[in-house]
C-alpha cells in the first residue's frame, strides 16, 4: 500500500532542470592580484511542482553554484519553495517566490521585487527568490495581486575576488538580510486585445543597494533605503511589431534621489523563416532616468539593441548578439556574442564573448577595456 | 529512397489532381462544404490530447518533440488553446497560449519557465515554423473557417475515397500561402489531403491525414504527415489520449493561469 502511494506521488511530481559546467576566462587581465582570472563552476538547477487535486499545489526551484576558483560565486538556495491554495478566481501562495513584472528584454525599471545575483552574469543576472505572501484575484481578462514581502535581501554584485568586482578587489559590506514586515507590493494586470497593460505599486527596501567607500577607503559599504514606486507598463502588438513601455515614479528620503522617473521604451520585431525555418528577432530599447538622479542611477541614458537568430534546426543552433551604449559617455560600450547548439538531445553547448569598454556599472567605477570568454556544457533533465 | 518518393509526388500530384478532377456538382460551393464541416466541429466544449511531433530532415535525421494540448471552445469560434511542451527537457514547461480571433491576428503569449515570465508575442508571424517543423503556426489553428475564402473545384477519388476538392485563399495578408487545396471525403467531410502553395504560387508542401476515427461523436485523426516538396523535409504529428467534451474551466486559458503551478 505504501509502495503504491509512493509511486502515485512520484508520478504527480513534475520536475525538470539542468546540470552545467561553465568556464569563464578573462583574456584582457588588468585587475589586481586578489581577483581571479578564471572561473570554473558546477551548477545545478532543479524545478519541481506537485499538485494535490485541483486546489493545492507546491513548487520548488533549487539552485546550486560551486566555483573551483572563486568562492564569491558559491551559492546554494531555494529561489522557490512555496505552497499554493487556489479556487477558481482566487489563489494564495506562501513561501519563497520569483516575481516577474515588466516586458523589456534588457534592464527593467519595474521588475525590482526580487534581488539579483550578478555573480551569475553581470549583464544578465538571475533573480534570487524571497519569502512572500501573494493573494491574487482573477477577473475575465485581468488580475490583481497583493504581495506581502516580509524579508529583505540585497542584490549580490560581483564580489572582491570576481573580475567584475564593483570594489576593484576590496571587501564589500552588504546590509544584513533581515525580516522587515513593512514591505508590500500590488499589481493590476490586464491582457487581451492588442494591448496588455499593468499598474503596480511597491513600498519597501531597495534591493540594489548604494555603495560608498569606508572612511579609511579600504572597503565598500552598501546601504539600502526605503522607497515607494508607482509603475505603469504596456505591451502593444502592432502587426509584426511588439512595442513596450515601462514607467516608474520613485520617491525616497535619500538626499539627491528623492524623486525619480525611471523608464524604458522598447520594440521587438521577428522575421520568420528568414532562412529555412530560422527566425530572426530584433530588439531595440532605450533606458533612462530623469536627469535629477542621473549621477546615481544605473542605466541613466542608455541604448540597448540585440538580435537573436534561432535556426530551429536539428541541432537547435542559436546565435545572439547584444549591445549596450551609454549615451552620456559615448565611448562606453558593452558587446556580447553567443552561439549555442545541441550536439545531442538534452545537451547544450555554448560559447559567449562579452567585451566591455569604459562602461560605467556604477557612478564611481568604470570598466576599462576588458572582456570575458564564457564556455558552457549543460545537460537538461 | 525518401527523396525519390518525394520527387515522384512533386511531379505527379498536380497532374493527377487536374487529370482526374471531375466537374463540380451543381448547387455545391466551397464555403457551404466548409461551413458544414465547421458545424460538425461545434460542440466539442473542451479537449485535451497528447501530441508527438517528429521532425525529419533530408538526410533522414529525426528528432522528437512532445506537447500536451488543451482546447476550450469559445463563442463565435474564438477558441482558446494551450500547448505545453513536455519533451525534450530543454523546452519542458514552455507553453503557448492562443486566443483565436477569427480572420484577425490571434492573441498569443509564450510562457518561459526558466525566467518565470509570460511574454506577449506577435501572432502575425503565422507563417513561421512551429517548433522547427514543417507545420506553420497557421496550420494548427483549431477553427479556420473565418480565416479563408473558399471555392469548390470539383470531385476526385483519392485512395478509393470520393472527395470534394476545395480551394481556400487566406484573408490575412500575413499568411505564408497564396492558396491551399484540400480534399475532403464526401462520406464525413474530413480532410484526407491538402496541398499548400507558397506566396509565389509554387507547391510548397503536402499534408496527409490518417487514422480518422470518431471520438464522442467528433472526427479526429491519429496522424498527420507534412512533406515540404521544396526541401524534402518532413514532419509527422501523432495524437494520443484524445479526450473531448471536457468541462475545462475558461480561466485555465488565461495569462494568469500560465504560471499557476509552474
Amino acid at each position: 500500500m505504501l509502495l503504491l502511494s509512493g509511486t502515485g506521488l512520484a508520478k504527480a511530481i513534475e520536475y525538470r532542470g539542468f546540470v552545467e559546467l561553465e568556464n569563464n576566462r578573462y583574456p584582457v587581465w588588468a585587475a589586481n592580484t586578489k581577483q581571479v582570472d578564471q572561473e570554473r563552476a558546477f551548477k545545478l538547477r532543479l524545478d519541481a511542482s506537485y499538485r494535490t487535486g485541483t486546489d493545492m499545489a507546491f513548487g520548488m526551484r533549487a539552485f546550486v553554484r560551486k566555483d573551483a576558483y572563486n568562492k564569491d560565486r558559491d551559492v546554494a538556495r531555494f529561489d522557490e519553495l512555496w505552497g499554493q491554495y487556489a479556487v477558481p478566481q482566487w489563489d494564495v501562495r506562501v513561501g519563497n517566490q520569483l516575481v516577474t513584472w515588466g516586458s523589456v528584454e534588457s534592464v527593467s525599471p519595474l521588475d525590482i521585487v526580487n534581488p539579483r545575483d550578478y555573480e551569475e552574469d553581470v549583464v544578465e543576472p538571475i533573480k534570487i527568490g524571497i519569502p512572500a505572501v501573494r493573494v491574487r484575484r482573477g477577473f475575465e481578462e485581468a488580475d490583481i495581486s497583493l504581495y506581502w514581502l516580509p524579508y529583505f535581501e540585497a542584490s549580490r554584485f560581483s564580489g572582491p575576488r570576481s573580475f567584475y568586482s564593483i570594489s576593484g578587489g576590496l571587501p564589500n559590506l552588504y546590509p544584513a538580510s533581515r525580516w522587515d514586515g513593512s514591505q508590500w507590493a500590488a499589481r493590476y494586470f490586464h491582457t487581451g486585445g492588442s494591448i496588455d497593460y499593468g499598474i503596480s505599486y511597491f513600498r519597501g527596501l531597495e534591493r540594489n543597494v548604494k555603495f560608498d567607500f569606508s572612511q579609511a577607503g579600504d572597503m565598500l559599504i552598501g546601504k539600502t533605503f526605503r522607497s515607494q514606486r508607482v509603475g505603469f507598463e504596456a505591451t502593444m502588438v502592432l502587426g509584426e511589431l511588439v512595442l513596450k513601455g515601462e514607467f516608474v515614479y520613485r520617491t525616497t528620503a535619500e538626499e539627491g534621489n528623492r524623486r525619480a522617473l525611471l523608464y524604458a521604451l522598447g520594440t521587438e520585431y521577428t522575421i520568420s523563416s528568414i532562412w529555412g525555418h530560422s527566425d530572426l528577432t530584433l530588439f531595440a530599447e532605450y533606458l533612462a532616468s530623469s536627469r535629477n538622479v542621473k549621477d546615481i542611477e544605473l542605466m541613466q541614458n542608455d541604448f540597448f539593441t540585440a538580435a537573436r537568430w534561432n535556426f530551429s534546426d536539428h541541432y537547435k543552433q542559436r546565435i545572439q548578439a547584444g549591445y549596450f551604449w551609454d549615451l552620456d559617455h559615448r565611448q562606453a560600450h558593452v558587446y556580447r556574442v553567443e552561439y549555442t547548439g545541441s550536439p545531442y538531445e538534452n545537451i547544450d553547448a555554448g560559447i559567449r564573448y562579452t567585451y566591455t569598454r569604459d562602461y560605467l556599472p556604477g557612478p564611481h567605477y568604470a570598466e576599462k577595456k576588458d572582456g570575458v570568454l564564457h564556455i558552457f556544457l549543460r545537460n537538461y533533465f | 529512397m525518401i527523396s525519390k518518393y518525394v520527387i515522384a509526388i512533386v511531379f505527379s500530384a498536380p497532374l493527377l489532381a487536374s487529370a482526374s478532377l471531375l466537374p463540380e456538382t451543381p448547387y455545391l460551393n466551397g464555403e457551404a462544404i466548409e461551413i458544414k464541416q465547421d458545424q460538425m466541429q461545434t460542440g466539442y466544449i473542451g479537449e485535451t490530447r497528447t501530441m508527438t511531433l517528429t521532425l525529419g530532415n533530408a538526410q533522414g535525421e529525426e528528432s522528437i518533440r512532445k506537447v500536451n494540448f488543451e482546447g476550450f471552445e469559445g463563442d463565435r469560434r474564438h477558441d482558446k488553446t494551450v500547448l505545453r511542451f513536455v519533451y525534450p527537457a530543454d523546452i519542458k514547461g514552455t507553453a503557448l497560449l492562443t486566443h483565436e480571433q477569427g480572420s484577425e491576428d490571434d492573441d498569443q503569449w509564450l510562457y518561459l519557465p526558466a525566467i518565470k515570465r509570460v511574454k506577449r508575442i506577435a501572432s502575425s508571424n503565422q507563417s513561421g515554423s512551429f517548433m522547427g517543423s514543417e507545420f506553420a503556426y497557421e496550420d494548427l489553428v483549431v477553427r479556420q473557417i473565418d480565416k479563408y475564402t473558399y471555392r469548390y473545384l470539383g470531385d476526385e477519388e483519392i485512395d478509393g475515397k470520393d472527395c470534394y476538392v476545395i480551394e481556400r485563399k487566406p484573408k490575412n495578408k500575413n499568411s505564408g500561402y497564396s492558396k491551399v487545396i484540400r480534399w475532403r471525403m464526401k462520406s464525413n467531410l474530413q480532410e484526407l489531403k491538402t496541398e499548400y502553395y507558397d506566396r509565389k504560387g509554387e507547391l510548397l508542401k503536402q499534408r496527409k491525414m490518417e487514422g480518422h476515427r470518431l471520438i464522442d461523436g467528433f472526427w479526429r485523426v491519429k496522424k498527420i504527415t507534412v512533406k515540404n516538396v521544396q526541401t524534402n523535409k518532413y514532419s509527422t504529428l501523432t495524437f494520443d489520449d484524445v479526450k473531448i467534451k471536457l468541462d475545462l474551466p475558461e480561466h485555465k486559458f488565461s495569462v494568469r493561469e500560465f504560471n499557476s503551478v509552474e
